[in-house]
């Protein structure tokens, strides 16, 4: 089975036009599509970031690849990817 | 993309994104898998950061983010113990980071990774002033964490840790748990406690191991974690855990945000408590003060540490993966493996991890139920499997 890279996706988004989205009925997974459609958008399909990556033993941060924790709306809940912050990469 | 000049082409340098700061070289437990102490070099350090080499440090960043017009500059407090430096400390930090940030524009958020024991209502109230984010090793049930997480006297540590977690999560407090995988023990007993916790956000990291020692196999219990999660997750989002969703961002092509997923270039540095700057942390695994330097804020920017060699081996150890890994299939999403899991005395970091095998059939069987589950949505309404031969469901 093949690996799906940013480039097939960018891709297939091409072939089936404007208005074609990537997505999953898994809202876990949808969530973290949310950061392929996000890349595709900002970055195109030729270029592989070279964007820094965090520390493993640190659980936060917002930007720059963090561990992406963030608090949401709900106070005394960890937050979730497409919380209250937006990752730059 | 194969790993040769052309890979170190793909990812060219940048300034030092973040900091990981050491300001208590001494911890108050005595944790079995901890790789800080197996480097002896550490207790060369001073016990704490001084005033001295803290004011020295805020001058060096506040010099970093303007030459380097940076929008956003983590700074991640870590020992040791990080709390044992005191709260004026964090306190004088966090001030000093935060009038950086009005005079630069840049933000400075700080986090703190701890294990908790001494959290208090001192320290709540320092991290929710101050916004700082709390990462707090906690190894899941008690009778996981006190296995490995104890007082130098041999006692427990969980109910302490517990406790400290619940009281951060009544707080305006960004809070994450840190727990280190025992493959001896059922993934639910991890994802049960922290549910009932309210801890939504978490990893449960892979432990550290060259390839020099032969760990227990770790595969058939990243598998299970993933399933917990995808289950968990299937109607609503309930949790993240953030080695499952990175495996899952790395297998869709998006970067993973930490350093053990994906084959990115690992640039991190670490500020000792004397003020030296030093490779990153966690490759002191290698041995004794190999991950020394000569930098030190006093005499060098932040940046200096590029030009060191030992920085920049192990940067290019990052993205030239071994042989073995680069007719992978899977080489983009998994980078070889965390770094010090490759590495072994006879060749440095040139193998694949200790844990490939388990790696391998965990992104085997992650990508699986990617397969059926992501799908292109046509403009007319229509599917079509993103992965040929798939079904998209």
């Amino acid at each position: 089975m093949p690996v799906l890279t940013l480039k097939v996706v960018a891709s297939l988004l091409q072939l089936h036009g404007p208005g074609a989205t990537i997505q999953s009925d898994h809202p876990g997974i949808d969530a973290i599509l949310g950061d392929v459609r996000d890349q595709v958008a900002s970055e195109g399909m030729d270029q592989p970031a070279a964007t820094e990556v965090a520390f493993r033993r640190a659980g936060f941060v917002k930007g720059s690849g963090g561990g992406a924790f963030r608090k949401t709306a709900a106070a005394g809940t960890g937050g979730f990817r497409k919380g209250a912050f937006r990752r730059y990469y | 993309m194969s790993s040769d000049a052309s890979t170190v082409a793909a990812f060219p340098g940048q300034a030092i994104s973040q900091l990981l700061v050491k300001v208590a070289s001494r911890c108050n437990i005595d944790c079995s898998y901890c790789y800080w102490f197996r480097d002896a070099a550490v207790y060369d350090k001073p016990k704490l950061m001084s005033v001295e080499v803290l004011d020295q440090l805020l001058r060096r960043i506040e010099e970093h983010v303007v030459r380097h017009t940076l929008a956003e500059f983590p700074i991640i407090l870590h020992g040791g113990e990080p709390l044992l430096w005191g709260v004026e400390n964090f306190r004088r930090i966090a001030q000093g980071c935060a009038a950086i940030a009005t005079r630069t524009q840049c933000d400075i958020p700080i986090g703190v990774t701890t294990n908790g024991v001494l959290i208090d209502e001192a320290w709540l109230d320092c991290f929710e002033a101050h916004g700082i984010s709390v990462a707090i090793s906690l190894d899941g049930p008690a009778h996981v964490h006190d296995a490995r997480r104890r007082t130098f006297q041999g006692g427990g540590t969980h109910a302490a840790v517990e406790r400290a977690a619940r009281l951060l999560l009544a707080r305006d407090i960004v809070v994450t748990a840190l727990a280190v995988c025992d493959p001896a023990v059922d993934p639910a007993e991890y994802v049960d406690f922290f549910a009932d916790c309210g801890i939504r956000s978490y990893d449960i990291m892979i432990p550290d191991a060259t390839v020099d020692e032969t760990p227990p196999p770790i595969g058939s219990f990243y598998q299970r974690l993933f399933d917990l999660w995808f289950e968990a997750n299937r109607h609503q989002r309930t949790s993240e855990v953030r080695i499952v969703t990175d495996m899952v961002s790395a297998l869709l092509g998006v970067d993973a945000p930490t350093e053990g997923i994906g084959l990115r270039a690992v640039e991190l540095c670490t500020i000792m408590t004397d003020g030296t700057v030093e490779v990153h942390d966690v490759l002191r695994i290698a041995g004794d003060a190999s991950t020394r330097t000569g930098c030190n804020i006093f005499d060098h920017a932040i940046d200096d540490i590029r030009g060191e060699p030992r920085w920049q081996a192990a940067r290019e150890a990052s993205i030239n993966i071994c042989e073995t890994c680069r007719r992978c299939k899977f080489m983009n999403a998994c980078g070889g493996g965390y770094l010090p899991h490759r590495f072994s005395k006879q060749n440095g970091y040139d193998n694949p991890s200790v844990y490939c095998d388990d790696l391998y059939a965990t992104f085997e069987h992650i990508q699986s139920t990617l397969a059926e589950q992501v799908y292109l949505r046509k403009p007319d309404g229509g599917r079509v499997a993103v992965i040929p031969g798939s079904g998209a469901r």
